[in-house]
Parts: C-alpha cells; structure tokens; sequence
C-alpha cells in the first residue's frame, strides 16, 4: 500500500494536470467560436465558386480545347496528396485518423504502379511522413490558428507549376471536414481534375447544352476561375481543418478534465481509507499499549 | 444606365468570403464587366464574365433597391439566377472615405518596404481595389 505522501503527491499532480486540461479546453472553446464562425461564412463563397465551375464543366463537351486543370489527364502516374493536420498535438484522434488516410491512400497508388508527392500542411503530419517518405514530401506548411488565404494561393500556385511541368497529374485533398464541434469527417477530396461531389445540385437542368458565352473569353476567365477555385477549395479545407482541430482538441480536453476528475476522486478515497487506516492502527497500539500496563 | 420597363425577376445573390451579402429577386442588375457594365435581365443567355471592381445597382421595376461596391470576382449567369462572387462587397453606405484614404495611404507605405515580389503584388492589388473605392466615391459625389 502507498503511503500517505505518495499518495499526497499523485493527487496533486492529477488535480495540476486536470488545470492544465481545463485550460486548454476552455482557450480551445474560445478559438473555436471565431474558427467555426470564419468556416461558416466561407461556405457560400467556396460552394458558389465550385458550382460555377461545376456549370462549366457540366457544358464541357461542347469545347474544342478543354482545359486539362478541369478535365484531368487519360494518362496518370503520379498522383499529389495535399494534407492538412495542425501544428500542435493533444486534440485526440485528429491528426491520427488524417495520416492513416494519407496512408491508405499512398498503398492504393502503390497498388496500381503510380508514383505520388506529398504537401504536408501542418507540423504533425509533416513529421509522421517526412519521415517515413523523405523524398516524397515536396512542400510543407505551418497550421496557424488563422489560416492565411495567401498560404492558400501559395499552395494553388505550386500544385498548377507541378501540374503543367508534369511533374504531377493529379491532386487529392485529405482534410478534416468540420461538421460540428464534436464531430469532423476525415475527407478526401480531389482538386485536379474538378470533383463537384461536394456541391448539392439542386435540379438537373434538362434541355439542350446551352454554351456559355464568355467575357472577355472562354481562355481567360478560366484561366482565372480554375485557380481562383483550387485556391478557394484549399483556403476552405484549411479553415475547416483549423475549426476542426479546436472542436477535436476541446472535445478531447473535455475528456481528460473528467478523466483527471474520475482519477482525483479515486485517489482522494484511497487517500482517506490510508488516513484511517493508520489512525486505527495507532488507536490500536495506544489502547493496547494502555491495557498491557493497566493488567500489572 | 436607365432600367427597361420590366416586372420579370430573377434571383440575384451576391456571395463573398466574408457569406452571403445580398440574396434577392431583382428585374435588372448592372455590373461592371471586365469588358463594360453589363445589365442583366431574366433570361439573359448563360454568361461568364470576369468583373471589374466597380458598382452593382439591382433594380426593383424602375426602382434602384441597393448598390453595392464590389472588389474582383466573377459573374454567373445560369439563365434561371444570377450569381456575382466578389472577393470584397460593401453596401455603398458603408463607404466612408476618409477611411479608404487611410487605407490607400497605408497601402502606399506598405508597398514603399515590401521587399519580396509576391507580396509587393499583392499589396499593389490591393491598392487598386482601394482606388476603385475611391473613385466610386467620387462619381458619388460623398
């Protein structure tokens, strides 16, 4: 059995780890607010754009030169994986679950013979599979609190150079969707060529194709649009992921706050059992010691 | 430019990073095309255009129902609704100019010390933006 220091000494250092938990869960609910506000008024924005983009290529076969950043290549051999984890640790299974997706995603290109890069966003996964695939990471970024949409553009810009030096011919986006504050989706998204799965279409539009017309021309509004919506989709999946991590840290932190509470009181009981414990021994020595020299 | 006699609406929506600021059932909307201010009635055949920073006016029949100034961005005409995304849209009452002067004053130093490329280009898009402001507010006399 511990003794009573030890057992003084454990609890303190629970309750001091419970403090620790309950401030990180309380700085994590606040940030989360602005994070999930941020995230939220992007949405219409970020859909609208991809709903455009979504008409464009819904009338694409009447083009006489489709762009490739849209359409995608026939002949794929390398694929980009974009993932998007954050800086700092300590928000449960989050970063975990991003990783073991990028995993999943890594064996199944093996699979098929293809060859892949990675852009880590964020330490924590930069880390993980810098290390384990060095040559294969050919960017990474910090995960601030408040992503940048500069980081963003940065990204959208170096994923178009690699496309077009065929360097890369597809792109997927792993991040953490952020549904509510207790829960987000590990998603995988694909940038290049456009997915429009994440727009709700509300009715299909029956009729003959309708081309549009451009202004000033087909070239140069897409030649805008297409990396204005690579840029909008990753500055949304950086956001997303960012609210994310606060809800998953918050929730995570919530749990170990009632863990160090569940531990405190267990210790708190055997603490008190210990107490009387010894003072029922000393009652006994003393009473006994008593009695021994009350019979002579 | 004078609206045409029409009660015929569509839906207009004004989307920016920032949500949606304008969502509404509108017989003309004016928008300044890379290529000119374009006025947009029901029906008006699918169209994609850049836009310019400038101003929109949405009319209601003959009536003007709100102006807006809008930064860079696009505009999406699917023949049913109308969508303009803009990377800044501000009611023109919020303008303030003492305000845009201010920014454009910052913006002027910030680009005299930029020393990396991109960030110079960006700040001097920026700076355009805030020029259109200004120029807005002059047209509007305030």
């Amino acid at each position: 059995m511990a003794t009573l220091k030890e057992l003084k000494v454990r609890q303190k250092s629970v309750r001091s780890t419970r403090k620790i938990t309950m401030a990180m869960k309380m700085i994590a609910a606040a940030k989360l607010k602005k994070a999930q506000q941020q995230a939220e008024a992007l949405v219409p924005y970020a859909s609208a754009v991809a709903e455009m983009v979504s008409d464009v290529l819904e009338k694409v076969d009447v083009y006489e030169h489709p762009p490739r950043l849209l359409l995608g290549r026939e002949d794929v051999q390398t694929h980009l994986i974009l993932i998007t984890t954050s800086d700092r640790g300590l928000c449960g299974g989050f970063n975990g679950s991003l990783i073991r997706e990028a995993e999943r995603l890594i064996a199944q290109y093996k699979a098929q013979g293809h060859d892949f890069r990675l852009i880590c966003v964020g330490r924590r996964g930069y880390e993980v599979l810098s290390g384990r695939y060095p040559d294969k990471v050919v960017l990474n970024f910090n995960a601030p609190d408040k992503p940048a949409f500069s980081t963003a553009q940065k990204i959208a810009q170096s994923i178009i150079e690699m496309f077009d030096e065929h360097i890369i011919d597809e792109c997927t986006l792993v991040y953490n969707a952020f549904l509510s504050a207790m829960l987000q989706r590990v998603t995988t998204h694909k940038l290049v060529p456009f997915a429009p799965d994440r727009v709700e279409k509300a009715e299909e539009t029956v009729g003959p194709k309708i081309p549009y017309i451009y202004e000033p021309s087909e070239e140069v509004v897409l030649e805008k649009l297409l990396p204005k919506n690579l840029a909008i989709q990753i500055y949304r999946a950086l956001i997303e992921n960012s609210a994310g991590e606060k809800g998953a840290r918050m929730t995570a932190m919530d749990g170990a706050t009632r863990n160090a509470d569940e531990m405190n009181k267990k210790l708190t009981l055997e603490y008190n059992r210990t107490r009387q414990a010894y003072i029922t021994k000393e009652l006994i020595e003393i009473i006994s010691g008593a009695e021994a020299l009350s019979d002579q | 430019m004078k609206p045409e006699t029409t009660t015929e609406t569509f839906t207009f929506r004004l989307v920016s990073p920032l949500g949606v600021v304008e969502e509404s059932d509108v017989s003309l909307a004016v928008l300044p095309g890379s290529e000119g201010e374009v006025g947009i009635l029901k029906k008006h055949i699918p169209f994609i255009s850049d836009l310019n920073p400038g101003m929109i006016q949405l009319f209601k029949g003959e009536t003007l129902h709100q102006q807006y100034f809008v930064a860079e961005g696009f505009i999406d005409m699917t023949g049913e609704a109308c969508t303009v995304l803009a990377e800044e849209a501000v009611h023109v009452n919020d303008l303030d100019k003492s305000e845009t002067e201010e920014a454009l004053s910052r913006l002027n130093a910030q680009i005299e010390a930029a020393e990396d490329e991109l960030q110079k280009a960006t700040l001097c898009n920026d700076r355009q933006m805030v020029q259109a402001k200004l120029d807005l507010l002059k047209r509007l006399k305030r």
